[in-house]
């Protein structure tokens, strides 16, 4: 029996590199938007002039 | 304020909900919570869904049921502040007699209220505004409403 060199002993089996996978199931960052800008732009004036109660 | 004082209402984004008001005829509301920069204060914006998807906070439905459209208000108001509680939320009417509405409906309900939030105002000094904790029985014109849950 010719004697097995190590050179061709069973090398271990590399696996193959799957590429990960990103599904976006739902927005995590939401827009800027507003659905009532004018209300917005009114209350930060009115809250800008605003002496507050102590907290 | 029970179930059947107000519609059931969806959450559509984390600070968006609607509802059907089902008075005269089904109108779409909205009622929407935005930062506004100061402190812990959040906006809170309500308004009508036109049919072309346009937001209305100006309009007078005459839809026969009040008391509901603003009963789910507050519910959602008490729903997205249990989330929140840290948050303040500040609202002003979109007209006056709109504002005079609101304060007549915090001063009807204040007993309620009071168990759950501190209600202060905002009047008019000077040139400016002042925040003043929020007296059924007084009768001043309020400029806006800052309403926050008892810690």
């Amino acid at each position: 029996m010719p004697a097995i060199r190590k050179n061709n002993a069973k090398k271990p089996t590399r696996k193959k590199r799957i590429p990960p996978v990103v599904v976006v199931t739902h927005t995590v960052v939401e827009s800027d938007e507003t659905l009532f800008p004018q209300k917005l732009e009114m209350a930060k004036d009115i809250l800008s002039k605003t002496k507050f109660l102590p907290r | 304020m029970n179930e059947n004082s107000h519609y059931p209402f969806n959450q559509v984004r984390s600070n968006r909900y609607t509802f059907i008001s089902t008075g005269k005829r089904p109108i779409e509301k909205v009622v929407e919570f935005k930062f506004t920069g100061w402190g812990k204060i959040i906006n809170m914006g309500f308004g009508d869904v036109r049919p072309d998807g346009t937001i209305d906070d100006k309009a007078i439905s005459n839809n026969g049921d009040l008391v509901m459209v603003l009963g789910t208000t507050i519910a959602i108001l008490k729903e997205f502040t249990s989330k929140f509680p840290d948050a303040e939320i500040f609202f002003i009417g979109s007209t006056q007699i709109r504002t005079r509405l609101y304060a007549r409906i915090i001063r009807n309900y204040s007993r309620e209220f009071a168990r759950e939030f501190i209600i202060s105002v905002l009047i008019k000094e000077g040139e400016g505004f002042v925040e003043i904790p929020f007296e059924a029985k007084t009768q001043i014109p309020y400029i806006g409403f800052l309403i926050r849950r008892i810690s």
